[in-house]
């Protein structure tokens, strides 16, 4: 029996599991037979001079599944013939034109609410577009259109999780200044309708609300490690326990500096 | 979009290729799956999901194109041999056949002479 670390097996146990929900897609495969040839070959790989190296480790573990491929490939490999995807093509295309215009959108301030419908739309286009290989490896992605597509569309949905709070506090504070000016129709455009202190105190809520949502997302991570892997895969295969943990303790700082400023 | 044509036509022609080169693997003796993949990794760029393999095996076998076999192995539980059958020996003559000729006659067109052509 190979000897392997406790993240090692968890890591077999959720590529096995992924296969095997994919193989259950083509009821002409025997997909205990294949899964049974899967495990041969981890221990197989791994097998080899393990004595004398110790339990099979989770980085070694990723490296033999990574060679095997994404779980959702196999029931492909075991069709009779390619098929084309000119329709995942056009979503793709289509979201990433949504996910463009969005990013453009937020970045210049404007149209904020627009911005994100069409950053969400954008986000979903792309999931779509990716289809089953979300859960898989970037390099899986038919083609360098749906890796591009992949990788803007995790990096928005990670990007968009880490800051929604500091964005909308900030987009908060900012109605705030506009209706102050609008019931002040002589007072100085905004932000310098506010004294330096209102700003300050922004930053602190901003960083409170962040901190607090980065301490809830940790724990998240930390304790649904593969729910959330699997989320917001494919990048964040590598997403381990220890990583929530070090979001959580960062947000619980992050919370506590922005608690002070507010306090003071 | 020239990158997508070619990662499109080697992922199809990758495909057939396959299923070729894992049923000269097991042709003449039996061979464990990842004895079937170790050899195909010396062929560049065919194997890209070693897991697609094991699916392809199960086709082979299902089809009747191969006989299994449980053996025991030195290193741990039994290994699961894959030879071809005589009608998957007869069928893969035959697609060896085809593949030599769709080769020749692609080197015969890539051989001639195209100076007159610019």
């Amino acid at each position: 029996m190979l000897e392997m670390t406790e993240r090692a097996r968890r890591r077999l146990e959720e590529y096995m599991s992924d296969a095997r929900r994919s193989l259950a897609g083509d009821p002409g495969l025997d997909a205990a037979e294949v899964l049974r040839g899967l495990r041969e070959h981890v221990d197989s790989e791994l097998g080899a001079a393990r004595p004398a190296r110790g339990p099979v480790t989770a980085a070694e573990m990723d490296g033999v599944l990574e060679r095997l491929g994404a779980p959702e490939s196999l029931v492909e490999a075991a069709g009779a013939g390619p098929k084309s995807r000119p329709a995942a093509t056009w979503t793709a295309l289509a979201a990433l034109g949504l996910l463009l215009v969005g990013a453009l959108l937020v970045a210049g301030g404007t149209a904020l609410p627009a911005a994100f419908v069409l950053v969400a739309a954008g986000l979903l286009l792309g999931r779509l577009a990716t289809g089953g290989r979300v859960a898989g490896r970037a390099k899986d992605a038919p083609g360098r259109l749906l890796r591009l597509v992949l990788v803007a569309s995790t990096a928005a949905l990670v990007t968009a999780l880490l800051v929604a709070p500091a964005v909308l506090v900030w987009s908060q504070a900012q109605i705030g200044g506009v209706l102050d000016a609008a019931r002040n129709p002589g007072a100085p455009p905004i932000p310098g309708t506010r004294a330096p202190s209102y700003w300050v105190y922004v930053a602190g809520v901003g960083a409170l609300a962040t901190g607090v949502w980065w301490l809830l997302a940790g724990a998240a991570a930390a304790w649904w490690t593969a729910a959330v892997r699997r989320a917001v895969g494919p990048f964040p295969l590598r997403l381990e326990a220890r990583h929530g943990r070090v979001l959580a303790a960062t947000g619980l700082g992050l919370a506590a500096a922005g608690l002070l400023v507010v306090l003071l | 979009m020239a990158d997508d044509f070619v990662e499109n036509w080697t992922t199809q022609t990758r495909k057939g290729l396959l299923d070729l080169g894992v049923m000269n693997a097991i042709r003449g003796r039996a061979r464990y799956g990842y004895e079937i993949v170790k050899l195909l990794r010396g062929v560049p760029g065919l194997v890209i999901g070693e897991g697609t393999i094991y699916p392809i095996l199960g086709r082979l076998e299902r089809e009747g194109l191969a006989a299994t076999s449980l053996e025991p192995s030195p290193e741990g539980p039994a290994r699961k041999y894959y030879r071809l059958t005589p009608r998957g020996a007869s069928v893969l003559a035959e697609m060896n056949d085809r593949w030599d000729a769709i080769g020749e006659g692609i080197d015969e067109i890539r051989s001639e002479d195209h100076a007159g052509d610019d």
